[in-house]
């Protein structure tokens, strides 16, 4: 009797140890390293008046190699590096993700500015085109990323998504303006190499995905961009500090996007308004033509032609209308007409595999200075996995 | 050592037994209450019934008995999204046919644009005959390419799955 009894305790004594084992195990489930990747590989030629007037130009775009480690449940480290035309390495991510709740985590680290589509949703195959639109480009500089901390989580009862980061702002100047008419804020980005800071700037973005098949985003960014001209200054110095408060600009841009797709039918649009304060002082000071209002927008239309057969792979005919205009306005300086640009893209994207990819497509480039249409033709492969 | 003792002294080494061997069995969604409440709040309101008895399979597969014989089955699965795994359910009528789809854990932000119940209604009843058309049949999300892809990969297997061993578990589970 009493060895049945002690032998019952035992068992049920391993039951219970062996369970909690077995739940732990199952919740720690999800350690371990992942590696992936995406890569973009292009061929460009550029045209003129509909003839071949340049070189074409063969480039290893852009690999990444992603590298996420889940150390357990509830903590995550993502990185991501990239080579850039072969030649340059660059840090795309590089955070420590801590889910404190189900729906709130703290991030910390070298982030993506979650301005947009293409910024945060960058891997080759999850766009039509070859290239990246350019409203991510010259107005959203895209790949944005900056070091700062973070919350970002979701709601699923209310099908929300949510992002708020503190960040460091652009490098307006170092020696240097590094803003532009032409490309706007793109040069100012200080990726996580040695970035610096003088004042913290915000960025936030809610998406809403309620409706089957919508995705709705709004983005914005608020803060002033960096200058190394604080450094070592004299605050009781007022000409110097004046000076300095020359070389920063306000910096606030707010963006809406809204992706949606039905059957074979895949829609996409963005607008993008950034509104950038003391443009006159910079400009005066670094002999810059920068303006003080950018605005992008884009309209595509995708459509998979193989939809009605029986395949998985797609065929996506797409058109894109998209407008581009680093000076939509700007301060004590003319305003440029050639930063005022506009391109159509017309084109196929062969998806082999969900996330394998053949994409060719047409450009029509003009600007609001010049009647002449220049036009570029893309041939490219994109990857992910 | 009386008849009595005995019998309970049996009783008691045959419970931590069972207790043991059910242990090695219990998955994830046991321990939770929520996921459980979750699971238990769907079945009741699909077969109507607050009576039904879950009855372990294997790894994936319960049946759902009620007075005794089989109405449906209910398989928790996870599958991949970014870097994550994230973990959901299927509930399926005695023929396989599929019932509903819903997401228990979602790790991590993106994509979880697939937990949207009006998105995860489109399984209901889909076709599990040929891969490509399912995936046809389920519109994409954008954004969330991965963990739809994963999902519908899953419930495509997992809908297999069943259809090959649902005579057995007919035959075994009487």
């Amino acid at each position: 009797m009493k060895k049945a009894i002690l032998t019952g305790i035992l068992f049920s004594m391993l039951a219970v140890v062996s369970a909690q084992n077995s739940a732990e195990k199952i919740i720690a489930g999800n350690q371990g390293l992942y590696i992936g990747g995406y890569g973009q590989i292009d061929f460009n030629l550029p045209t003129r008046d509909g003839a071949i007037y340049k070189n074409g130009t063969l480039d290893v775009h852009r690999i990444i190699t992603f590298i996420g480690y889940n150390f357990n449940d509830k903590a995550s480290f993502v990185s991501e590096i990239e080579y850039e035309h072969v030649t340059e390495v660059y840090i795309e991510q590089a955070f420590l993700d801590y889910k404190i709740k189900d729906n709130i985590s703290v991030n910390a680290g070298l982030m993506l500015i979650p301005m947009g589509i293409q910024n945060l949703y960058h891997e080759p195959p999850t766009f039509n085109g070859v290239e990246r639109t350019n409203v991510d480009k010259y107005i959203v500089p895209t790949t944005w990323r900056e070091m700062g901390i973070g919350i970002s989580g979701r709601s699923i009862e209310h099908s929300l998504n949510y992002q708020f980061m503190v960040v460091n702002g652009f490098n307006g100047y170092d020696d240097d303006g590094n803003f532009s008419g032409k490309n706007g804020l793109r040069s100012g980005r200080q990726k996580g190499a040695k970035s610096y800071i003088t004042f913290p700037d915000f960025a936030a973005r809610v998406s809403y995905y309620g409706q089957a098949g919508l995705n709705l985003g709004f983005s914005a960014y608020i803060g002033e961009s960096e200058s190394k001209a604080y450094n070592g200054l004299d605050l009781a110095n007022e000409t110097a500090v004046a000076s300095a408060d020359s070389t920063i600009i306000g910096v606030q841009m707010l963006g809406v996007d809204a992706r949606y797709q039905k059957g074979a039918l895949q829609l996409r649009g963005q607008y993008i308004l950034a509104n950038l304060s003391n443009t006159n002082q910079y400009n005066a000071f670094t002999a810059k033509d920068l303006g003080s209002k950018l605005t992008g927008y884009y309209a595509e239309l995708g459509y998979n032609l193989l939809a009605t057969y029986n395949t998985t792979n797609e065929l996506i005919g797409f058109a894109r209308y998209e407008n581009y205009n680093t000076h939509a306005a700007a301060e004590g300086i003319e305003i440029n007409e050639a930063y005022n640009r506009t391109d159509i893209t017309i084109g196929l994207g062969y998806k082999v595999a969900k996330g394998a990819m053949f994409k060719a497509d047409y450009q029509i480039l003009s600007d609001a200075s010049s009647e002449g249409k220049k036009g570029q033709f893309n041939l490219g492969v994109a990857v992910w996995f | 050592m009386t008849k009595k003792k005995y019998i309970i002294s049996r009783t008691i080494a045959l419970l931590t037994f069972a207790l043991l061997f059910s242990s090695f069995k219990f998955s994830d969604w046991e321990y939770e209450k929520k996921s459980r409440v979750k699971i238990h709040t769907s079945i009741s309101k699909i077969f109507n019934s607050g009576t039904y008895i879950l009855n372990d399979l294997d790894d994936t597969f319960y049946s759902i008995k009620e007075n005794d014989s089989i109405v449906g089955y209910l398989a928790v699965t996870k599958a991949l999204s970014k870097f994550h795994s994230f973990d959901f359910y299927i509930i399926f009528d005695e023929d396989a046919k599929l019932l509903k789809v819903e997401i228990l854990h979602y790790r991590e932000n993106y994509g979880a644009e697939i937990c949207n119940k009006n998105w995860l209604k489109q399984f209901i009843g889909i076709d599990t005959k040929s891969y490509s058309d399912l995936n046809r049949k389920i519109d994409g999300i954008s954004g969330a390419t991965l963990s739809v892809n994963s999902i519908k990969k899953e419930v495509f297997k997992t809908a297999n799955k069943l259809k090959l061993n649902y005579d057995v578990y007919h035959k075994t589970d009487k």
